[in-house]
């Protein structure tokens, strides 16, 4: 089994995000997991040119950008995320938003979920997925239920609580998060048991003894928007 | 699979509208990359493809873009 762990923060290694999510990820004591945390802004990462506003078979994976601009890195992520059972997503929240990586990542992540619509083919499946949000003093729900929105459609399939969540005081002073971080045990124990429990549903649900071993589906949608050949 | 190479085609094409298209592609009188071949010029992979707003690309059933630059096999 992979766990793959997605950070957004711009300020990369040195950020809270990332700080709590490499907290998590190495309290996971299993030894039958393999982990990995892909940090975005140490990526070389174009943004979306938007080809599926002139045609959605313009947005297939491999996305046209991965195809034809060497210097791109997105193919890190794209494969990252096809070949783990988990992943989890770490935002910082900036103004009542994710961060414009988590953005970026997601406009992208668009030809992987718009082959299903192409090419009737579900690319991301049988893998859970996790959230970590955090900010200063910014609704972490709504960052949350936006997010959900996408990755749900993407195909990952979230357990019960699939987020953990911190934030400040509604003050400006950010100068003692990090603290706070450190020493909370309740915040510490509250990240590293989502990436527990992500572990723990994969195992479960992913495992279907009644199919062979392995747990299938297909998306059912209706959408009226198939693209038709 | 590549649309053919035809001068009904041609007529549909609108890589001479797009952003990528320069008087070098002119000059070696290049158009038509998804029944021919790719660009021999020096193609922008920073400026926005235009495929899928094409006919020739809808009648065919055609994925994807860039053909002056990402070629289709076959």
């Amino acid at each position: 089994m992979k766990i793959l762990g997605l950070c957004t923060s711009q300020r990369g290694k040195v950020s809270n995000t990332y700080f709590l999510m490499k907290r998590a990820f190495d309290a996971l004591d299993d030894q039958n997991v393999e982990k990995e945390i892909i940090v975005a802004s140490e990526l070389k990462l174009r943004p979306c040119d938007h080809h599926y506003s002139l045609s959605a078979k313009m947005c297939v994976h491999p996305c046209l950008i991965t195809q034809i601009d060497p210097a791109d890195e997105m193919k890190k992520i794209y494969d990252g995320i096809l070949a783990a059972d988990v992943v989890i997503f770490s935002t910082p929240i900036y103004w009542g938003n994710h961060s414009h990586l988590m953005q970026l990542i997601i406009e992208r992540l668009n030809s992987l979920e718009n082959s299903n619509s192409v090419h009737r083919k579900v690319l991301v499946k049988n893998k859970i997925g996790g959230l970590m949000v955090l900010g200063h003093e910014d609704g972490y729900q709504h960052v949350v239920g936006g997010l959900m929105n996408f990755l749900t459609e993407m195909g990952l399939i979230f357990p019960p609580q699939a987020y953990a969540a911190w934030v400040g005081e509604s003050d400006e002073n950010t100068e003692k998060d990090r603290q706070r971080l450190e020493s909370d045990k309740l915040i510490e124990e509250m990240f590293a048991d989502l990436v527990q429990n992500c572990v723990t549903f994969a195992k479960k649900i992913l495992t279907c003894p009644s199919c062979d071993g392995r747990f299938d589906y297909e998306h059912l949608s209706k959408k009226k928007n198939y693209v038709t050949d | 699979m590549k649309p053919a190479d035809q001068e009904a085609n041609s007529l549909k094409c609108v890589c001479p509208k797009c952003t990528l298209f320069t008087d070098c592609n002119r000059g070696k009188e290049e158009r038509l990359f998804c029944a021919r071949r790719k660009s021999a010029c020096p193609m922008d992979n920073q400026k926005i493809c235009i495929c899928g707003t094409c006919l020739v690309f809808r009648e065919n059933g055609l994925v994807g873009g860039y053909f002056c630059i990402n070629e289709i096999s076959g």
